[in-house]
């Protein structure tokens, strides 16, 4: 079962949470207790990062694809909401908080599916830090209930929308239709119109046609 | 009053943000990597800004210009259009793709982030490029000229150029010579050949780069006849049926790359198995024909424009192919003080040229004479005692340092303003006591995890590097930030052989005297060290795959990650709290 899991994917997705969390840290700075609890929950995440990421180097293998783009697209990251101004932060801790939860039951999941012990034992302790996270989290957002309530609801449909749009079926119709748009209107383009104007012969044509996009 | 010029480089590799006050001087380079953590972050800078924005607002509300550092449409329909009926279904689709979330809509950017600037230009790519040069040379003299050999992988639709800058009559000019093809680019064979070998390609060419010491010339006779140098033209030629430039959706080499040099094992790249392995002998060929291909262009417009290659800095080269430290070199072995890279030659630096082009316009003036320490400066980790606890005063702290490098220990700096460009150059480093094999073999292998091909680099100074160098001079400023790897000659060894690459070459940081607050008060520590050690194993404050430390947050986070203690940050010693409890480990 360990072979078949994509420890890579989690480990992204880990590292994406940590980077979140170490933005959201910087807005907490004047609050010295909340700061350090801050800081070591995206340590934490950090660091489940590196356990899928030793998980996914034992067991299964890592794509030779860009840190930038494994975080982006397979983290995630590309969803943020960061950087965001001080008056988003219920908001924000409303988006992690959702995050954590779905962490937590992706991982209640493995712990179903795998057998080594070791692993089990990993898994626990990532699950302990999500719901300590959670808790964190709470601890903040209990300051502002109504808001929370509405953000909370709305971070839970965003969610679900977006692992609709990232479903097989979808994705699928989508490059289908997208496909044939484009290469209808990309072998329609008429090459010559797309002519290259490269006439800064010296610095001073450049200056001349400084506002230029071509 | 409104005066400052901000350059803007994104899209391709890591962007960033300069910005430039012409009324006071005052300047801040940021790469978008340090503050999104997100390692070769390219996309528009926004997280760089709205920390300009927050933490100097005077300089952020006083932006008057801002410049792109290309030419968005034309980088957009210079690759990947024509041929286009020819080109799969997939390339098709991300080609469209690109341009709704490419640079073409920057303005709409631009003008959201900087709502009061008033004016925005676009500046070539490679013209980027030499005015990014430009800004670390001192201004040229009358009759004085240089040229700039800029060698990248992609940009506006060219794979680099050759320019002549020039002052004569009190005429200032800069002229395109010639533009190489994107066929012909060097920068993205070799990132090919990574991508062949089985790492990541615009990422791991450095590794590829060690690797190719290994190999003998087994494939050199072959290679000579994919890539070379075409007098007639002016220009490389590479055999298009190896390569694929074009279509961004398949690999940028094509099974012919295999047919004829079969695949690469990157199961274990420990240095035993490497020599002589086909991996090393085919990125070996491939190192060298790059070398001799740069060789050639140089000799050859060199020759056509008539150049005093004993004019110090007359050969100016820039681009992302010039991270290559190997090639640098040996350019400096045969041109001496005459060649010059900037600390930053690849995109990641073109912010600088964009916001020089936009003073050219405004101010018909240049910015010139940059130090590498142009990034804001580290914070005061006083002000984080909840994360971190001062060790002592400063000699106490000078007294505990020694105490933990003598016990082979490595210590985090983290002190002034931050280094631009790929190296740590001891503003935020890593360093052990470079004399003792097993400190620098515990950095470089246990915390960071590096393969054992790769050395760490020791910063030295330049009295005691020119031992081991002679005759090639060890003045050149390119030794300053470590751009250039160099033979050692077999007269005189150095005592840790843990430091010198297997090929008895070296990578060194020559320590230069700290001028001014613009370079770090780190490198007075490193001076006092370097009395004591001769070498200082030097390597970068961050894990494999992140961007280096930037905030104090990052401090903790990566202390704790590479399992560190200690933290020097402006004359004190820092210890780190709180050591995570490893008991799940």
């Amino acid at each position: 079962m360990e072979n078949i899991i994509d420890w890579e994917s989690l480990s992204w997705v880990e590292y994406s949470s940590g980077i979140e969390v170490l933005y959201l840290a910087k807005f907490f700075r004047q609050n010295k207790k909340t700061h350090a609890s801050i800081v070591k929950h995206a340590l934490d995440e950090y660091r489940h990062g590196t356990h899928y990421r030793n998980l996914a180097k034992k067991y299964t293998s890592i794509n030779k694809i860009s840190t930038n783009i494994n975080l982006m697209e397979t983290g995630g990251l590309k969803n943020t909401y960061f950087p965001i101004n001080k008056n988003e932060l219920v908001k924000i801790c409303n988006y992690l908080k959702v995050g954590e939860q779905r962490a937590w039951e992706s991982n209640k999941l493995l712990i179903e599916l795998v057998k080594e012990k070791e692993i089990i034992k990993i898994l626990n302790a990532i699950q302990n830090d999500e719901r300590n996270h959670e808790s964190g989290l709470d601890r903040y957002l209990n300051r502002y209930p109504i808001q929370t309530k509405l953000h909370y609801m709305y971070q839970k449909i965003r969610f679900k929308m977006i692992d609709l749009l990232n479903s097989k079926l979808i994705k699928k119709i989508k490059n289908l239709t997208d496909g044939k748009l484009i290469v209808w209107v990309m072998n329609s383009f008429p090459e010559n119109s797309a002519v290259l104007k490269d006439n800064d012969a010296c610095i001073a044509d450049l200056c001349n046609n400084k506002t230029r996009l071509v | 009053m409104k005066n400052t010029i901000v350059g803007i480089s994104c899209g391709h590799h890591e962007s960033s943000v300069f910005f430039y006050n012409k009324e006071t001087g005052n300047y801040l380079y940021l790469a978008e990597e340090s503050v999104s953590r997100v390692k070769g972050d390219s996309k528009f800078p926004k997280f760089a800004i709205k920390y300009v924005e927050e933490n100097n607002p005077e300089l952020y509300s006083s932006v008057s210009t801002v410049v792109h550092f290309q030419k968005p449409l034309r980088n957009y329909l210079g690759s990947g259009i024509f041929d286009i009926e020819k080109l799969t279904k997939d390339h098709k689709l991300l080609k469209f793709r690109q341009f709704h979330s490419g640079d073409i809509f920057i303005k709409k950017e631009i003008t959201k982030n900087f709502k009061n600037a008033k004016k925005i230009y676009y500046c070539s790519h490679h013209y980027s490029h030499v005015l990014t040069n430009i800004a670390f040379l001192p201004e040229l003299g009358e009759g004085e000229k240089r040229l700039h050999l800029i060698l990248d992988g992609y940009g506006d639709g060219n794979s680099g150029g050759v320019y002549l800058e020039n002052y004569v009559n009190n005429k200032y000019n800069i002229e395109k010579i010639k533009s190489f093809h994107l066929q012909n680019s060097l920068g993205l064979m070799y990132s090919a050949v990574t991508e062949w070998a089985g790492f990541t390609p615009n990422e791991d060419e450095y590794k590829v780069m060690a690797i190719a010491s290994f190999g003998s010339n087994t494939y050199s006779k072959i290679v000579d006849e994919i890539c070379y140098f075409d007098e007639e033209k002016g220009e490389v030629i590479i055999d298009e049926s190896f390569f694929n430039f074009k279509d961004i959706s398949e690999k940028t080499y094509k099974e012919k790359f295999n047919e004829y040099f079969g695949g690469a094992d990157v199961t274990n790249l420990v240095p035993e198995l490497l020599w002589g392995s086909n991996l090393a002998n085919v990125v070996a060929a491939f190192q060298r024909v790059l070398e001799k291909s740069i060789f050639s262009i140089i000799e050859f417009y060199i020759n056509k424009i008539g150049i005093n290659v004993n004019q110090k800095n007359a050969l100016v080269c820039g681009g992302g192919v010039m991270h290559n430290s190997v090639l640098i070199g040996k350019l400096i072995e045969k041109y001496e003080q005459s060649v010059f890279v900037c600390p930053c030659p690849g995109d990641q630096g073109s912010s600088i040229g964009a916001a020089n082009f936009g003073m050219l316009v405004d101010n018909n003036e240049l910015i010139s004479k940059l130090s590498p320490f142009v990034g804001p400066v580290a914070e005061d980790l006083n002000d984080y005692d909840h994360l971190f606890q001062k060790v002592g005063d400063v000699k106490e702290s000078y007294q505990k340092i020694i105490e933990l490098l003598d016990a082979d220990e490595t210590i985090a700096t983290y002190s002034g303003k931050l280094e631009i460009g790929p190296r740590a150059l001891g503003a935020r480093s890593l360093i052990c006591n470079g004399n003792s094999s097993k400190a620098v073999e515990l950095l470089n292998e246990k915390r960071k995890k590096r393969e054992a091909f790769r050395p760490i680099a020791p910063i030295c100074n330049k009295k005691f590097l020119s031992q081991f160098i002679f005759p090639v001079n060890s003045e050149s400023e390119i030794y300053n930030w470590m751009g250039a790897v160099i033979k050692m000659n077999s007269v005189k060894k150095i005592d840790n052989p843990s430091c010198v690459h297997h090929d008895n070459t070296i990578r060194v940081q020559t320590l230069m005297e700290r001028k001014n607050e613009n370079e770090p008060p780190s490198w007075d520590l490193i001076d006092k060290l370097l009395k004591k050690y001769n070498f200082v194993g030097n390597t970068s404050f961050n894990i494999a795959g992140d961007p280096m430390v930037f905030l104090a947050e990052d401090v903790y986070i990566n202390l704790h990650r590479l399992d560190l203690k200690y933290v020097y940050n402006h004359g004190i010693l820092f210890y780190v709290k709180d050591v995570y409890d490893k008991s799940y480990n």
